[in-house]
């Protein structure tokens, strides 16, 4: 069985008078208790196919299948509602909230779901320690370096216990060790069999990372590589 | 099926302990002082705004210090009217020019019938009367001598004596007398009513209500201004004039008060008669004559304790409506 | 206190009011624009009232009457077309009437000591009850009108024509050639047409006015003791052929003709427009432009699980929050700024009304709900997926 499953998934966006197409035919299926990178030129429709996996996009046709969920059969609300509970998010740019503390900004999900800011906070603080931040719990996000940013924004991602962790070019913004200090951090979350990490990068110093390797180009999947054939391959 | 988030899952176990030992404490966040300074200072602006909107001074409304007349009756006429005695004010002249010698009253004095109010000069008419006092003497006189005269030989029979042509004459005499006497004493007569015009004495008893005239003036006649006023104010009485469009709704049975200006005391009227001629309003109220309607006069008596110390005061007539009025 | 009743309920408000106070810069640009904009509005709107209720203060000031009465061409209360001396019976025999007096208004010239002409509003009030005479002394008594040749002047006047004040000093000058003095001021609301206001008898009035056939302009009627002023003026009307107004209805009739037939109204009326377009285009494009910066965090908070009913609590409580501290200081500022200059003659009388204060609240809540939902739209349609672009 696959915990997420995406059968001949197309996408199109409106352009000018015409239509362009991102994804064509994508079909393939991600396990948890794995690290997943999608690799591929900038434009290649990497971001797009992790939007419409987490469900903040729709696909203009075909079928995803999320943790037993049909994504396709969700309406704008059930989608959020799923995404609350069972996805983590990390960005490329964290995207903290300045005015809020670490502990705070790791808490939002929590809080989005009803949580008091303390309570959300507290719990924020177990995980953040756990990342190595706990000397930066109630600093602000201006006040940490982006390496610290982007572990407050693990912690953001991990606060709710979600099943998946999308991660879009997490260590772009990053100098080299404090990207493989974030991405020990996705290996060990992926070695736990409940969760799954998917990570879009073209940041070829971290692919070693990866349990597996999905090379895009044009919108379309071009190989399925474990990494260190693909490595070699580069 | 999706877990809820009541039920969480249990903390991964593959992080590993930072490097600090024990969990780290998030700060609670409360509110900042600086961060008050604005909501208050927007409180004490919205309460001083709220302050002065509804806690400015109330205007009351003003209450006349001496109330304007009220009518006392619901719908009731109103008019002007103006206090004046019983009978009326009676201008007095004199009947022949002269220089006023002596004036025997003053204003607000009561007055009775006859009695001599001013006197003119009558030195000339004085010498005018005794001149002729001594005609009529000297003609008395005459007479008398004429009557000797002629009865001396009245009683002689002998017409060879006194002839009868003597007698006849003598007798002529004493006739001619006789009538210069009478004559004279004509004379006298006028010249004393003369004197007599020259005194002006009161035709009514009454109060002099105005005296326009000193000793040593001049006063020609007719007279050019009103001398004396004279007035019967035993009882007074109101002349109202009421405008002509009210008169249809004019009786004479209806109830009728009058208040002087600033006195809220209520006078109630008996009726005395109405003018019969609806003359041009004669403007009571205003020295410079306006005349702008015509105009009823009604003549009410006031109650006979009303003080009369003010003929010729301004007062406001209510006559009541018909419909609550007593017909006679 | 909201501010911490929401730290300890909804967390989001919390989060929504930590968002608004971090910024310090663009917290009080905000607030102030709303401060700006209340204080615009308020104080435009209620200067204005001021300068047209002072077109109708000559009928306010005469607080004792209910109905007004006066010939059926008079328009406003500075227009005067005389009335017969009659017409003071026909309405003092009207039912309900309690008391009707004459009151004259009118024009005048008087000429100073100096020789220096000066106009002023005459009006004549009715011998006996002293009714439309006003009651603030500041010197002299309210009776000495009633002496022979004696006049009282309003404050603003008296000062307007001897500038050195000394109110006790009595003046004397010339109406018409009449020597008149002044033996008192008071403080009255002050008219729109400025001239110091003379208050004599009525019958002083009638003497030193040039003669003419019908002289009295106005009469003021008191009500019966249950009788409406309404149902009065309309008896009076009906039955007299004049046009009998109640106080109000004369206001309005008074304000109403300075509105259609003056360009002052108009003048000002743009004067506000643009204070409350410039207020309404500033408070709009500050909250706009908070929203739209935010747009990415409100992405952000979207992609994790936000969602739009809470962002637009969010946002309404970042409105409130500040909408209600902007109108609250501007509201202060207008208060205080009508409170200094209570005295001054220009604005003397001009103040803060509650319905200006409802108006502009109402106002300010539109353009910000309006500027919120607009630039809210933004963040409703916002796709989450702009976060994954950078």
């Amino acid at each position: 069985m696959s915990d997420v499953s995406l059968r001949h998934v197309s996408k199109s966006f409106a352009a000018g008078d015409g239509q362009v197409q991102v994804l064509h035919d994508v079909s393939t299926d991600i396990r948890l208790g794995e690290l997943t990178m999608l690799v591929g030129p900038s434009g290649c429709g990497k971001t797009t196919l992790i939007s419409i996996l987490s469900g903040i996009l729709s696909a203009s046709a075909g079928e995803i299948e999320l943790l037993g969920h049909s994504l396709t059969q969700m309406n704008d609300r059930k989608k959020v509602m799923f995404r609350r509970k069972n996805i983590g998010f990390i960005f490329q740019q964290y995207n903290l909230l300045p005015a809020l503390t670490a502990a705070e900004n790791a808490g939002m999900p929590l809080m989005a779901s009803g949580l008091s800011m303390q309570k959300a906070s507290q719990r924020a603080c177990e995980l953040l320690d756990a990342v190595g931040m706990s000397d930066h719990v109630n600093k602000l996000p201006r006040q940490l370096s982006g390496g610290q940013q982007q572990r407050v924004a693990i912690a953001r991602a991990l606060v709710h216990s979600p099943r998946l962790i999308v991660c879009d070019e997490p260590t772009a913004a990053l100098d080299a060790a404090s990207g493989k200090g974030v991405m020990d951090i996705l290996r060990q979350i992926a070695s736990t069999p409940e969760r799954g990490v998917i990570v879009v990068t073209h940041d070829n110093r971290i692919y070693s990372h990866a349990d597996r390797i999905l090379e895009m180009s044009d919108g379309r999947l071009i190989g399925d590589h474990a990494p260190d054939a693909f490595i070699h391959k580069e | 099926m999706v877990a809820s988030s009541a039920t969480m899952r249990p903390m991964p176990s593959f992080i590993r302990n930072s490097t600090t030992a024990g969990s780290s404490k998030a700060k609670t966040w409360t509110l900042k002082p600086s961060n008050l300074i604005l909501p208050a200072l927007a409180v004490l602006g919205m309460g001083f705004a709220i302050f002065t909107v509804f806690f400015k001074p109330v205007e009351a409304a003003r209450i006349p210090a001496t109330p304007p007349p009220r009518s006392p009756a619901e719908g009731a006429l109103a008019a002007v009217g103006v206090v004046e005695p019983r009978s009326e004010i009676i201008q007095l002249g004199v009947e022949l020019p002269g220089i006023v010698r002596s004036l025997n009253v003053k204003v607000g004095q009561d007055v009775t019938e006859g009695e001599v109010l001013l006197a003119l000069d009558q030195r000339d008419i004085d010498a005018e009367i005794a001149r002729r006092q001594a005609v009529v003497d000297s003609a008395r006189i005459q007479a008398a001598d004429a009557l000797a005269l002629y009865k001396r030989i009245s009683n002689v029979d002998d017409t060879a004596a006194v002839s009868a042509e003597e007698t006849e004459q003598r007798q002529y005499a004493l006739k001619l007398a006789d009538a210069r006497v009478k004559e004279a004493q004509a004379t006298l007569e006028a010249a004393r009513t003369t004197k007599s015009r020259l005194t002006l004495t009161a035709p009514i008893p009454g109060r002099i209500l105005e005296l326009n005239v000193r000793p040593g003036e001049f006063v020609g006649s007719p007279s050019n201004q009103v001398l004396i006023s004279l007035g019967d104010v035993s009882r007074l009485h109101v002349r109202a004039e009421v405008d002509e469009e009210f008169l249809t709704r004019l009786s004479t049975g209806t109830s009728a008060y009058a208040t002087f200006r600033g006195d809220a005391r209520k006078y109630p009227l008996s009726f005395v008669r109405s003018e019969p001629y609806v003359r041009p309003k004669q403007n009571l109220t205003s020295a410079s004559p306006r005349v702008d309607t015509r105009v009823a006069q009604v003549v009410y008596a006031l109650p006979e304790d009303t003080r009369t110390d003010f003929v010729g005061q301004q007062m406001d007539v209510f006559i009541g409506s018909p419909s609550e009025g007593t017909p006679k | 206190m909201i501010l911490n009743g929401s730290l300890n309920g909804n967390s989001m408000n919390a989060v929504a009011l930590k968002m608004l106070l971090g910024d310090r810069a663009k917290y009080l640009g905000l607030v102030f624009g709303v401060t700006f904009a209340t204080l615009l509005m308020a104080q435009q709107v209620s200067i204005f009232v001021g300068i047209m209720s002072r077109t109708a203060n000559a009928i306010t000031s005469v607080r004792e009457a209910d109905v007004w009465v006066m010939d059926p061409r008079v328009r406003y209360v500075d227009e005067v077309e005389p009335m017969r001396d009659v017409e003071l019976s026909r309405v003092r025999s009207v039912p309900g009437v309690d008391w009707a007096v004459p009151f004259y208004k009118g024009l005048s010239t008087i000429r100073l000591a100096d020789g220096l002409t000066q106009q002023v509003q005459l009006i004549g009030v009715d011998d006996v009850s002293l009714i439309g005479l006003c009651d603030d002394m500041l010197s002299g008594r309210r009776d000495a009108i009633r002496d022979p040749q004696s006049a009282i002047m309003d404050r603003n006047g008296f000062l307007f024509v001897w500038p050195e004040g000394d109110f006790q000093n009595s003046r004397t000058f010339e109406l018409n050639d009449n020597r008149l003095r002044i033996r008192g001021v008071c403080n009255e609301k002050p008219t729109f047409l400025t001239f110091p206001i003379l208050y004599v008898t009525y019958q002083t009035a009638m003497e030193i006015t040039p003669p003419q056939r019908k002289k009295m302009p106005f009469i003021v009627v008191k009500a019966r003791d249950g009788v409406t002023a309404e149902a009065l003026a309309t008896r009076i009307a009906h039955t007299t052929g004049l046009q009998a107004l109640t106080a109000p209805q004369f206001r309005w009739r008074s304000i109403n003709y300075y509105l259609e037939r003056t360009g002052i109204p108009i003048n000002f009326g743009i004067t506000i427009a643009l204070g409350a377009i410039i207020g309404a285009a500033i408070t709009a494009q500050t909250f706009y432009i908070f929203v739209v910066e935010n747009l990415k965090q409100f992405a952000a908070m979207k992609a994790v699980g936000v969602t739009n009913g809470q962002l637009l609590r969010m946002v309404l409580l970042q409105a409130s929050v500040v909408g209600s501290m902007g109108y609250g200081l501007g509201m202060g500022a207008t208060a205080l700024f009508f409170f200094a200059t209570k005295n001054q003659p220009a604005l003397q009388g001009f103040q803060l009304y509650a319905q200006v204060m409802a108006g502009t609240a109402v106002s300010i809540a539109i353009i910000i709900l309006g500027s919120i939902l607009f630039s809210l739209r933004k963040v409703f349609r916002l796709d989450p997926a702009v976060v994954f672009r950078g």
